[in-house]
Order: structure tokens, then sequence, then C-alpha cells
């Protein structure tokens, strides 16, 4: 009950604080726009006086596109490097919008002041949490030496190259395997996150250790509600991806449309990525002593 | 007589491929061999013993014969082939410490029927790169030359050791591919021996000619080979033996399997009249996958058998490789081809397809039309890559011919030409098959090149006339030894147009094609002002503020490859008005100027699309004003799969 209790408590909280949603969509918003900016020029070089932009419009998207991709390599490049400099950068915030996530979800409702909330959590718990992210290597390597070996044994089982069928389903295990593992680390360092908002502890390591056990001493209800909300996120996506899959962008009015429909997808994922934070802290003071 | 003998005795177990207009002057068979092949799987080996009976063909005599030994490839990282490909082919790397990885072929004893050993005279030799630790080319001298028109009968005992998966053949499991397995005379040809070795990047060249061989497998096997089955006993010891035959072919590979699942349907067709077996050898694991094979493959007889000549051969076996030999798919051999998939490859993954397509393809670009593809590959690989395009686009639609996921789409047509547009250009196509710079080279030339060169030729002649070439060149040169000069002369006899400014191009030099739209200027007329016969002359104010009366429109048109190809250039003005332009493409550039009422819209160079071979579209057309919805539409659908991507990975 207490899984279902904090999953209602999530869903209704990240309702209640939506300004911090719009807070997490504006941020990807920038980054993307940035990406856009460099893209726009990429590719307005060869494309804006080009019929190629109108077969583009015309929705032979891929060969077209793929045609100007394969002849632009050094604008490609550059292209793909301000997009990894943006996700590294990202990466840095990322700490940031966890402490004013979490702050503003455990702000007790009456009490007014979002901007204050969300802006101060963020930089009052970015040093422990950007320390906590440097210490959970101590999850992430363990995590990946497991999988290694989950791999290898899984190898073991079908050595047969022959037996096919076998073969697939080992593939889809190891990639089941890896997805949990690389979640269940996800999820250690949300109660880790947690308990440092919460206790106000100041050892990034301690938290994390005992975010790690408090896993392990509940593991069904903290996957029960993790996988709960993961699935909720899953029904959103499915949901665009239907839409979006009939929406023919061939006029100017339909791409921007379309963008619409991916901000609205983005928003419903920031919307359950705070409904996240709020069932687990519901959880976590429930359930933790 | 003897040859006469013997003659008479083959060909009353073999096959006749079949009626069809003879093409002039077709060649007898050079080569006819009889093989008596055991398989042990235990071992991996094939125990051999191969007659063979080979007619000089030469106006000379020849004082020494020579001989593939192909499967020497794989004896040791020595061998040229090894060297070349660093220990790995076709995707898959040989594993060394494994003792059983490794391939070779013994020739035991080779003498001549009734007469002198010539075991004591075997030699390697090493033609292409004199590399001593090659063994895949032999040579053995009898005792006297062997005259013009005079055949020779050899008896011959070898044994095979299968390497693992590697190159087209091997073994995997249960699964045994034998492909160039036995020992295979080479072909004396202008008057000298055409016999290469091994190399990681070229495949084979041989005589026509009849065969006849029996395979012994434990009787749990289900075995395939080229030609028709025509005997098929069980031994004592548990084993089966069967026997095929066929005429008019210039190799033999077969197979054996416990897991293959075998099924026979009959293919007819009336126009051109076609009649034959297709016989599918499908894995267990891949029965699922059977349906695809089998629509391909009726899809592929159809398909050549209506736009080049009616396939002729009783049979066409289609052998789908064990999982985990996936090094011996996509291969072809006379009426037997290994295609390739996977238990779960979706629908939309048209790869079975194309594989099938174009391996069964190969059937007649080198099957029949048996060129040189050690030393001119693009004649049977991009022959054959464009007609698969063309099938493949007609079956499966011409935007989806490769990939057909919902909104996923590409064809194959695209493939070839992402291959071209993003790939090095260091060698031209006609090369011989080791001398490319690597075997991304060697691909991109020979399959992918060749094909948009095809592809293009048909635009350039239009799809009647090219139509006519291929048949033509098909009907002239099967079961014969074409040239790309032969080519190149059916295509000009055919079109009656000159085309050796194309292939001399297109074929030799490495360079690229890609002509563009540089400039486009229009401007308003303006009135006439200055000094005229001593008068100062001015514009009226009130005439400056009206719309101008005329424009003078402005193209340049460049050329930014080295490639010289004429051009049509589509010039289009605001009123809809258009003028086609012709340029000989032979400057760096040409200007083309208009005076009008309206203003220029956009420039296209080529706007039919005929110059397939152009790297570069998107400076093809040039607007007057720039439209930039196109460029915006991609970089948003960049941007938001950005923004996707930063919500799954983080918070």
């Amino acid at each position: 009950m207490s899984v279902l209790r904090s999953y209602g408590k999530g869903l209704q909280e990240a309702l209640i604080r939506v300004q911090s949603v719009f807070v997490l969509w504006a941020v990807t918003a920038v980054f993307a726009a940035v990406v856009y900016a460099v893209a726009a020029r990429v590719l307005a070089a060869p494309l804006a006086r080009s019929l190629s932009g109108d077969t583009i419009m015309a929705g032979g998207a891929a060969d077209a596109l793929l045609e100007v991709l394969a002849g632009s390599g050094p604008a490609l490049n550059a292209l793909f490097g301000v997009g990894m400099a943006l996700f590294v950068a990202y990466l840095f915030v990322s700490p940031f919008l966890y402490g004013g996530v979490i702050s503003e979800v455990v702000r007790p409702r009456e009490a007014k002041g979002f901007a204050a909330s969300f802006w101060m959590g963020g930089g009052k718990y970015y040093g422990r949490y950007f320390r906590l992210a440097v210490a959970s290597i101590a999850l992430w390597v363990p995590a990946g030496l497991l999988f290694v070996l989950a791999g290898r044994g899984l190898t073991a089982i079908g050595v047969d190259p022959a037996r096919e069928e076998i073969q697939f389903y080992l593939i889809l295990g190891r990639i089941a395997a890896g997805l949990f593992l690389f979640y269940l680390v996800k999820m250690i360092l949300d109660y880790a996150r947690i308990r440092i908002a919460v206790q106000e502890s100041r050892s990034a390591l301690a938290a994390l250790g005992w975010a790690a056990l408090f896993v392990l001493r509940k593991p069904i209800k903290t996957l029960s509600l993790y996988y709960l909300l993961g699935l909720t996120a899953l029904a959103g996506s499915a949901a665009y991806v239907a839409v979006q899959a009939g929406f023919a962008r061939k006029t100017m009015a339909a791409v921007l449309a379309g963008l619409f429909l991916a901000q609205l997808h983005i928003l419903w994922r920031c919307w359950v990525k705070v409904a996240f934070q709020a069932a687990e802290i519901k959880l976590y003071t429930q359930t933790a002593r | 007589m003897r040859k006469t003998v013997l003659t008479a005795f083959l060909l009353a177990f073999t096959i006749p491929a079949g009626s069809q207009t003879p093409s002039p002057a077709p060649p007898g068979p050079v080569v006819q061999y009889e093989i008596q092949a055991r398989l042990v799987p235990e071992s991996k080996t094939i125990q051999g013993r191969e007659t063979l009976v080979w007619r000089n063909d030469s106006e000379s005599p020849v004082g020494e014969l020579r001989f593939h030994l192909y499967m020497n490839a794989f004896k040791n990282n020595r061998s040229t082939f090894m060297a070349e490909s660093l220990g790995s082919s076709r995707g898959v790397k040989a594993d060394k410490a494994d003792k059983d990885a490794w391939g070779f072929i013994d020739v035991n004893e080779i003498g001549i029927r009734d007469g002198a050993d010539l075991t004591p005279t075997m030699a390697y030799v090493q033609p292409d790169d004199g590399n001593a630790d090659d063994q895949t080319v032999m040579r053995v001298t009898p005792p006297s030359p062997v005259k013009p028109g005079e055949s020779i009968a050899l008896n011959i005992a070898f044994t095979v050791k299968l390497p693992k998966a590697v190159a087209r053949a091997g073994f995997g499991g249960d699964f045994f591919m034998a492909a160039q397995w036995f020992p295979k005379i080479g072909v004396l040809w202008n008057g000298a021996w055409n016999c290469h070795q091994y190399h990681a990047h070229s495949e084979f060249f041989a005589d026509f000619g009849t065969y006849r061989v029996e395979i012994t497998a434990p009787g749990k096997y289900v075995v395939g080979a080229t030609g028709k089955r025509i005997g098929q006993r069980k031994n004592a010891d548990g084993t089966t033996t069967y026997t095929h035959a066929q005429a008019d072919i210039h190799d033999f590979a077969w197979t054996a399997c416990p897991d293959f699942v075998e099924s026979r349907e009959r293919f007819q067709m009336t126009s051109p009249a076609v009649d034959t077996e297709m016989i599918f050898l499908v894995h267990k694991e891949h029965l699922g996958q059977r349906g695809r094979y089998v629509k391909a493959l009726r899809q592929g007889l159809e398909f050549y058998s209506r736009h080049y000549g009616p396939y002729p051969y009783p049979t066409v076996t289609l052998v789908d490789p064990a999982p985990g030999a996936s090094a011996t798919g996509g291969m072809e051999y006379p009426t037997l081809f290994t295609s390739m998939t996977h238990r779960f490859l979706p629908a939309g993954v048209l790869m079975p397809e194309m594989v099938t397509i174009h391996e069964f393809g190969h059937g007649y670009w080198y099957g029949m039309v048996g060129s040189n593809e050690f030393e001119e590959a693009w004649l049977d690989e991009g022959i054959n890559s464009y007609s698969e395009v063309k099938a493949m686009a007609e079956y499966y639609g011409p935007d989806r011919s490769l990939i057909n996921l919902g909104p996923v789409r590409l064809s194959d047509l695209s493939y070839q030409r992402l291959n071209v547009i993003g790939g090095g250009r260091f060698d031209p196509i006609l090369r011989r098959s080791w001398d490319f710079v690597g075997g991304g080279s060697y691909g991109l030339n020979v399959y992918n090149k060749a094909c948009l060169m095809l592809l293009t030729l048909e635009r350039y002649l239009g799809q009647e006339t090219m139509d006519r070439v291929m048949r033509t060149y098909f009907e002239t040169w099967k079961f014969r030894h074409p040239t790309s000069e032969d080519f190149i002369r059916t295509a000009e006899e055919v079109s009656g147009k000159d085309l050796r400014w194309f292939f001399d191009q297109a074929l030799r030099s490495p360079d690229k094609l890609d002509y563009a739209i540089s400039s486009v200027v229009s401007e308003p007329v303006r009135e006439a002002e200055g000094l005229f016969k001593g008068k100062l002359v001015k514009t009226d104010p009130k005439a400056a503020a009206k719309p101008a009366a005329a424009y003078r429109s402005e193209v340049v048109a460049i050329r930014r490859g080295e490639w010289i190809f004429p051009q049509d250039i589509l010039v289009v003005f605001a009123d809809g008005r258009k003028v086609r332009e012709t340029w000989d493409g032979r400057e760096r550039w040409k200007r083309f100027v208009y005076t009008g009422p309206d203003r220029l819209a956009y420039a296209q160079i080529d706007p039919d699309g005929v110059w397939l071979l152009d790297v570069n579209w998107t400076n093809n057309s040039l607007r007057l004003e720039p439209r930039p919805d196109g460029s915006r539409k991609a970089a948003l659908k960049i941007a938001s799969l950005f923004q996707h991507l930063l919500t799954l990975l983080s918070l």
C-alpha cells in the first residue's frame, strides 16, 4: 500500500509543483535551442537556396538529408562536437536541477516562494550532489563488472552459435540486465540525494552507502515504485510515438505543430521526473528510519 | 580418340543448360570434371578424387599446367590472402589459436591417365606477388607439351581440410560449405595462364565445362549441390552418395548439414520460356524466414529472365547457411548460391530479399557471362548491383527497397549513392582486385560506383536502349569470357553512340563528377544614364520609382570535379517561364545571360537527374531568394532529438 500511496502522492505533487516541471523543460529547451542554432546554420549553407530543401520539406527527408550530411563531413563534425559539449555541460547542470526539484517538493505547500525554494535549493545542494555524482563511481564500477560477468555467464550458456533463438534471447537478457543495473544505480542515487536533503547530511559517500542499504532492505517497495513510475513515463512516450507517426510535416505550419507536440512530450517527461522525486521522497519518509 | 570417348561419356551424364538461341561462336567445353568427394565430418575433411580433361584451346603448345588450390589461402598467416586481409575476411576473423580454424588442400597424387606420374613435378608458383609462402597456385609439367586442340586427361587425388567458416567456405558446427574446394585448372587466356593467387579482395575466373560430381556424406546429412541430382544411393557404411551433373558451368559447390530442411518448388514462365526447379535448403533455425526466400527467388528468376534472357538451367538451389557460419553467406556459384538471414529479422529490413536477388543474379553475371573477376570485378559485381537495384525497386518500391520500417525508409539506390558520396576517391573502377588500396575501396568501386555508372548510362541512353544493350551483352557473351572492352563495344554498337568518353572517365579515373550552379543574379535593367553623344542623360525620378520593365539575369554553372560530362541546365523565371540550355561541360565554368520581363527564380543543372555519379546533388540548384524551410525543418528535427536524449539520460 505504501508503494501505491507514494505513487499517487508523487503524481499529485508533480501536478501541484508545476513550476519545477516548466523549469526542467525550459533548461532542456535552452540546450536544444543552441543545437538548433548551430544545425540551422550548418544546414542553411547547402540547403537554403537549393531545391533539395524543397525535397526535405516535401517529406523525402531521409534520402535528401542523408545526401547533404554525407557530403558535409566537416560541418557535421562541428555539429557533433557542439552536441557533445552541450551534453557534458548538461551533466554539470543536472545536480543543480536535482537540488531545486527536491527542495521544492519538500517545501510545505502553504509556504510561498517557488523561486527562492528552487534556486536556493539548487545552489545549496549543488556541491554535495556533485560530490555524490563523483562518489557514484563506487556503484557504477561494480555494476559494470556485474554486467560483464553476467554477460560472460550468459555467453557460456549459449555457446552454440547455431542456436540462434537462444542467442537472440541471451542478447535481450544482456540488454535487460544492463538496463536493470543502470536504473538500479540511478534509483540508489535518487535516495542518496533525498537523504542528503532531508537529513541535511553533508557526506555524499555516507548518503550513498545509506541509500544502497535502503534499497537492499526494501527491494520490493523501491523497485515497484520505480517501475510503476517508469511505466507511467513509457505510456506517455508510446502515445507520443503513435500520434507523431501519422503526422506529416510537409508545411512549416505542420512542422511547428510537430515541434509543439514534441515539446508536450518533453513536458510530460519532465512532469514524470518530478513525480519520481516526489514519490520517492514520500516512500522515504514513510519507511526510512 | 581419347577426348571423343571421354566427352561422350561425360555428356551422357550431364544436363544441358537448356534451349535458347545460341550465342555467336559458342566455345566448346574446355574442361570436363568428374569428381568423387567424401565428407568426413569428424575431421572436417573431404577426401577427393578428380578426373579432369582439359583441352588446349589456344594456338600454341602448352608446356605446363596451372591449378588453383584456393583452400591453401587458409593454411597459415603467411598466405597472400591472410597477409592482405590481416587474418580476417567478410567480417569474420580467423581464430588462430584453434587448430580446426585453419584449412588447406593437399594434392596427394597427380598424373596423366594411363601415363606419367606428374606428382614429382608439382611446384607452387606465385604469379601475382612472388610471396613464396603462398600455395594457392600449383604448377605441374607434363612430359610433353599439350598441342593446340589436343586434350589431356589427369587423375588427381586430394585431401581438403575445411577451415572454420571464413571467406565463403568452411564449416560451422554441423554445417559444411564446400566452395573453391577442388584442384581447379586455370584459364589459358590470350596465350598465357590466367591463374591468379587467392587474394583478400578477389573472386574467381574459370573455363566453362561439364561437371559430374559424386558426394558421399553420412546418412543424416541433407546435401545440396550445383547442378541437377541424377543419382542417389545408400551405402553399407551408413553414408549416402549423391550424384550431381551439369554442363555449361565453370565451378561446382556443395553443402551438407543435418539441420537443413529441404523443399522444392517449380518456377515456370512463358515469356520468355523458363521452367526450372527451385530447391531451398533452409536451416531449421530460419524456417520462419523461408517464405521471404521463396518470394525473392521467384522475383529474381522473373526479373533476370525478362530483362536479360531466360534462365537456362534445370535447377537453382538456395542455401541458407547455419547461424554462426555467416561468413559463407551471400555467395554465388553456378546454379547454387548462399543467402543469409536471421531468425528474428523484421520484415521491413529487406536484407534476405536483396541478398537472394543479388546472389541469384550472379548466375547471370559471372555464372553465365564469365568475366574475369580477378581483373575486372565490376563486370560481375557492378552489373549485378545495377540489376539488383532495379529489381529491388520494381518489387519493393523505389524509395523503400532496402529498409521499410514505417517512417524509416531507405532505397537500395540511395544506399549505393551514399557510399559513393561519402567514400574516398583513391581508385578507378577498373583495376585488378588486389591493386585497390583496401577492401573498402574495392567494394566502393566495383559494387557501388560501377552500379551508379550503369544507372547513369541507362538514364543517358534511355531505358529501352539500355535494356537492349544488356540483353545483347548477355546473349553475345553468355558462356564466354568478355572484358570491359567487350561491354563498351556492345553498348556503343547497340546505342549507336560514341561512349568512349563516358567509360574512359567513369571506369578508368578515380576522380569525381560534380557540377554545380555557383551563382544566380537578377537585377533590373536601368534606364540610360550618363553621357550619350556628348549629352547628359538623366533618369526621371518618377520612372525610377516604377517597377522595372526588364531584368538582366545571369546564371553561372561550374565544374568542380575532373570528369567532363555534358550538362543540361534549366532556368526558371518568376512567371514560370522556363529556358533549357546545354553545355558541353568542358570549361571550368559557363555563364548564361538573359534579359526579360521577369526576375529569375532558380537554375538547376542536370534537372532530369541523369548523372547519378554526381557526388553532390545539393549544389545542382540555386534559388535567387533563399527558402530556408527545409533546413529549418531538418535543424528542428536534430534539436528535438537532442532534447529527447537529454531527458532520457539525465534529469
